[in-house]
């Protein structure tokens, strides 16, 4: 009786593997195009996936920008404001379809706009009275003038979507929009299946198929580029970058992202209020060693805020930020910061100590935590670390109890112009909620520029503005700037085409094509 | 019956550990220093991207600012009915997100499972019938050895070799039957050692006891005195053992299923625990605590009907 | 012979345990000083197993980072120890009714899968030391309740037992003399792998990043922050895996000899 039924259960067992294993047994076609990211898409909700569907190319808005960041026509071939600057009006390309092939009107446009501008991260700063449709042109009337709408209608969190994406609820459950690429199927938050859209108004794509796949670790997404497991696979980490190289059937390309990692801190707090402490800070930092470390290139060292790539922001001859530990301690004497016995020094009864926060979903950010504790060590600063929730800074910035953090602020590709996030991290009583901005700080000057850049659009009164918020920002370091980042894909031999894009990081799927 | 009262007793354990896990995750949730509203919405719109309107409105819509025994009572009832609410990082119903992983982890469990024994069985038996023999005393070294190797060290030894030198394996994924290899084969390796040392051990036992004794002498070859009596006996040991390593499994599925980037369950926990997606994690500690504890109530039921003699220790 | 064996383990292990959480002590250890000029170099004399990726000192941090991860094994296992060992004597000698209730609990515990303790705590709690102790403390006890129970009840049924308690020995006179030294030889026995078992969870949670906090060195943490530079710093990734894995391999060793001198002393 044992016998029959060990019998019978060994059976049991061979047949459900066997079972199992039987999806597995269509195997990954050759032909297949497969793009590897990192970023896992859970949903359509547009507000927090919307810039990753505008970067694959599965949405779009009304204009778009070339590679410097300028605003040239999309699906709206022409535009015009009215001489009080307060309404804006679009007029539509002909001929033009949604993914499921309706025609791409006025009042869809108006319709989409409409339901996803309340929900929206930065166009819904526009100051929007009202929407109207008339024929093949879209009109925007604003309360008051607004410099930035241009850049801000890129907002890719209103990226135009078909009346059939939406439910009752307005709530986004498809994503039916305009760009080269659509959805063929999902497998959500994993991977998504793309087809090209004939109908596209640019260059229509040259790949049938794409397979997206998200995969999250980047250690996992280097080893399937040196593997040549992919066409395309999205941020490898610097340190992976020539082990893939290496391997062969893959190759690399770099560009310089306008991303700066900074250190912030609480001005409020005794150790931090004074400007001069702050430079001394800034001196002690080995901004070469982090960027050769951390980043993988001694160069990314900033010797500003505002990353070079950001046209216009960037001053080549502002005085570089520079690594000198003796200086930082003369300042520091100075200032009355006295060495106590165990190195650390003392004012007032206060100990010039902090404790640092950050985040370990960019790897580089702890080691730069703990390359930071150390160099501050050294002038007598005793730096603690904490790697956790990105959410305790700002939580710590609203009560008041944030010390240090240490964070990354990207300037653009939300919405190609960096004044939408200055004013966000700088010029706002509010605080952001993304680990960025300052703390305890406050400049009418530059509040006040800023106010005077967003209710202008000429050009030559904007460029100095640019100047006195910069320079404000590099004179006070309310947040101190360690090193820029740049991006490195992996593209696998048998693709050409592939167009780097470091403003808003579009992908440009439909420009690739594969070597015969 | 004595089986039934096994099998409720068993039952009555599952739902109490079940209980118990869903009141932990809920008690640890709220002794979490800062503001969870907060935290969901960042995890789930990204750093760029969150907004203090935002934060205020995930604040209502999960109910974060109802008084604390109120939430608790909501969450049991829901769990109870199978709701595990929805993850706060996807929106996506938490038991939706954990079916498929689920299922996933299940493939993984069981080809590993089978994987592991069809290596044992062979060498255990051959080491058994020949104790002390060369190949007994290598398997106890490479044994002890295989033991002391965490599961993430051996995977990532596979990958170097597997995947980055001889290119035989894609390093992650789900897709094909090559994609599931190396996992299956990290996780059968870390069951190895036990179940190589369980069967040798019963085999050798069997071979020199009496009934075996009793069977050759009615004139029985080797072979078919084993096959007929010996396998019987030494399988209880094995077999119990084998039920038994199904939930070993648990402890190395989540360090595998990361660093291959697997989408099952130890994978969802992880990236759950580190996004702070509470409802995915207190759906996967239940899924995974319950999971083990009926595992358990199998491998007890399967020990019972073999040797019914043991049904008085099993039940105490 | 037994005898000698395991007394030769116990005796190397506690020499080798005091030497090594001495080491920081007398050895001019540096597990934190950077050199970021000097990072991922490899072995020379003053730095024999070469730097990491900051340019810290692979030796040192491997010996700062062992005393570590093997006192809160300790801490943990030894707690489960007395712990787990109480709850089962208690339940051996107070009567059925407790017994019963305190097997029932004891039961219950065992149908927790180990490692999700562990990593919920460690998830919720932040990392550290201290959800490690809890979690493994919390996991591991059960066993020892279960066998100490079972051993207990064996023995108080012996004979030369009964023949104490005749003779008017107190019951804890009894405990210390008869029942506790062969509680203890086999509790030992789980002890040992136990405490490799707790190692090996203390770098799966150094590997997933759900361990220690920077700068504290830790194996699995060391592990996990070099893998990425594999191919051109192997010694500095393989030392933490040498180091976890003989760490582990001893206790393994250790654990099976004494299970097999314990075999030959347990009363039928």
């Amino acid at each position: 009786m044992t016998i029959k039924f060990l019998r019978r259960m060994v059976l049991a067992t061979a047949a459900s593997a066997l079972l199992f294993s039987a999806p597995f047994a269509a195997a990954q076609s050759d032909q297949e195009f497969r793009v590897v990211q990192a970023f896992e898409i859970k949903n359509f909700e547009p507000k927090a996936n919307g810039w990753r569907f505008r970067t694959i190319g599965i949405t779009e808005s009304l204009v778009v920008s070339d590679q410097q960041g300028n605003i040239i026509p999309g699906i709206a071939e022409s535009w015009t404001t009215s001489a009080d600057g307060k309404d804006w009006t679009f007029t539509l390309r002909k001929g033009v379809t949604f993914h499921n092939g309706t025609p791409v009107t006025a009042e869809a446009v108006k319709a989409s706009f409409e339901k996803l501008t309340p929900t929206s991260e930065f166009f819904s700063k526009a100051p929007i009275e009202g929407i109207e449709a008339d024929g093949d042109k879209v009109i925007f009337r604003l309360s008051e003038p607004f410099g930035s709408f241009l850049s801000y209608i890129i907002d890719p969190s209103v990226g135009v979507l078909a009346p059939e994406s939406f439910d009752a609820d307005g709530k986004v459950v498809n994503l039916i929009s305009i760009g080269p690429y659509k959805i063929a199927d999902t497998e959500l938050p994993r991977s998504i299946d793309l087809v090209r859209h004939q109908g596209y108004w640019g260059e229509v794509g040259k790949i049938e198929a794409i397979r997206l796949d998200s995969v999250s670790n980047p250690e996992t997404r280097a080893n399937i580029a040196a593997a040549g497991d992919a066409d395309l696979v999205l941020e490898i980490p610097s340190t992976s970058a020539k082990k893939v190289d290496a391997a062969g059937s893959m190759h690399i390309v770099s560009a310089p992202l306008p991303r700066v990692m900074m250190l912030m801190l609480n001005a409020a707090k005794p150790q931090f209020s004074d400007v001069n402490v702050r430079h001394a800070l800034s001196l002690a930092i080995d901004r070469a060693g982090i960027g050769a470390v951390a980043m993988g290139d001694a160069k990314l060292a900033a010797n500003q805020y505002i990353p070079p790539s950001s046209e216009g922001w960037y001053f080549p001859d502002f005085p570089p930020l520079r690594y000198n530990v003796d200086e930082a301690k003369q300042i520091l004497d100075k200032a009355g910061w006295v060495p106590g016995t165990d190195g650390i020094r003392l004012k007032d009864g206060v100990r010039f100590e902090g404790l640092l926060l950050t985040f370990p979903q960019r790897a580089y950010l702890p080691v730069t935590a703990e390359a930071l504790q150390a160099q501050f060590k050294e002038i007598g600063f005793d730096l603690k670390i904490s790697v956790g929730e990105s959410s305790l800074i700002p939580e710590g910035q609203r009560d008041g109890s944030l010390e240090l953090a240490l964070g990354i602020r990207t300037m653009v590709y939300q919405v190609p112009d960096p004044i939408s996030t200055l004013e966000i991290d700088f010029a706002s009583d509010e605080v952001p909620v993304g680990a960025t901005g300052s703390t305890g700080w406050k400049s009418e000057k530059l509040r006040q520029a800023v106010q005077d850049y967003q209710s202008t659009t000429d050009e030559a009164e904007r460029q100095p503005l640019r100047r006195v918020i910069a320079d404000i920002l590099h004179q006070e370091l309310p947040v101190i700037p360690i090193t820029f980042s740049d991006e490195k894909w992996a593209i696998s031999n048998r693709v050409q085409g592939f167009v780097v894009d470091p403003v808003l990081q579009s992908w440009s799927l439909n420009k690739l094509s594969l070597k015969d | 019956m004595a089986v039934f009262y096994l099998i409720f007793q068993r039952l009555g354990q599952a739902a109490l550990v079940a209980f118990v896990l869903a009141t932990l995750s809920f008690v640890f949730i709220q002794i979490l220093p800062g503001d969870i509203a907060l935290r969901i919405t960042v995890a789930r719109v990204g750093i760029d991207q969150a907004s203090a309107l935002e934060v205020e409105r995930i604040r209502e819509q999960a109910s974060l600012s109802r008084p604390m025994l109120l939430q608790y009572a909501d969450w049991m009832r829901s769990v109870a009915t199978g709701n595990l609410g929805r993850s706060f990082v996807s929106d996506r119903p938490v038991s939706e997100e954990l079916v498929t992983a689920a299922g996933y982890t299940f493939r993984l469990a069981i080809i590993a499972w089978v994987l592991s024994y069809l290596i044992a069985l062979p060498i255990g038996i051959y080491a058994g019938l020949r104790p002390n023999g060369f190949l007994d005393r290598m398997t106890a070294v490479l044994g002890a050895t295989l033991a002391s190797l965490p599961s993430f060290l051996v995977g990532i030894g596979l990958i170097s070799v597997f995947v980055l030198m001889l290119r035989w394996f894609p390093p992650a994924g789900y897709r094909t039957s090559a994609h599931l290899v190396l996992p299956a084969v990290t996780l059968a390796l870390s069951l190895l050692p036990a179940s190589v040392r369980i069967i040798r051990n019963a085999v050798s036992e069997v071979r020199a006891s009496f009934y075996m004794t009793f069977a050759r002498f009615k004139g029985l070859t080797r072979f078919r005195a084993f096959r007929d009596h010996g396998v019987r006996n030494a399988a209880i040991p094995v077999v119990t053992f084998a039920a038994l390593q199904l939930a070993f499994l648990m402890d190395g599925f989540v360090v595998v299923e990361t660093l291959f980037n697997y989408p099952g369950l130890g994978e969802a926990l992880v990236k759950a625990l580190l996004a702070r997606d509470i409802p995915v994690i207190m759906g996967c500690s239940l899924v995974i605590g319950t999971l083990y504890a009926i595992v358990n109530l199998a491998a007890d039921l399967v020990v019972v009907k073999l040797d019914p003699r043991r049904m008085e220790s099993a039940v105490l | 012979m037994r005898q000698r064996t395991v007394r030769a383990w116990i005796g190397t292990s506690c020499f080798l345990g005091a030497v090594i959480i001495g080491l920081p002590f007398w050895l001019p250890l540096d597990a934190t000083s950077q050199n970021l000029q000097f990072s991922l170099q490899g072995p020379s004399w003053s730095n024999p197993l070469g730097t990491d990726h900051l340019g810290r000192d692979v030796l040192s941090r491997l010996l700062q980072g062992g005393p570590r991860s093997l006192g809160i094994a300790l801490i943990a296992v030894g707690t489960a120890t007395i712990f787990g060992t109480t709850i089962g004597l208690l339940a051996a000698y107070a009567g059925r009714w407790a017994d019963a209730l305190l097997m029932r609990l004891t039961d219950l515990m065992l149908a927790f899968p180990g490692i999700l303790l562990v990593l919920l705590l460690a998830g919720l709690l932040g990392g550290g030391p201290l959800p490690l102790i809890i979690g493994i403390a919390f996991s591991h006890w059960p066993q020892f309740a279960r066998l100490s129970r079972n051993i207990a009840i064996g023995i108080i049924q012996e004979p030369q037992v009964e023949a104490s308690q005749i003779a008017g020995l107190s019951p804890l006179l009894i405990l210390s003399r008869q029942v506790l030294p062969l509680v203890l030889q086999q509790c030992v026995v789980i002890a040992a792998l136990g405490i490799g078992s707790a190692i090996m969870t203390i770098s799966a949670l150094g590997f997933l990043g759900l361990g220690m906090q920077p700068p504290t060195p830790e194996w699995g943490a060391m592990i996990t922050e070099l893998l990425p530079y594999l191919d051109v710093a192997p010694i500095q990734v393989a030392a933490p895996c040498f180091a976890v894995f003989l760490t582990v391999l001893w206790f393994t060793l250790m654990s099976q000899a004494l299970a097999d001198q314990a075999a030959n002393r347990v009363p039928t």
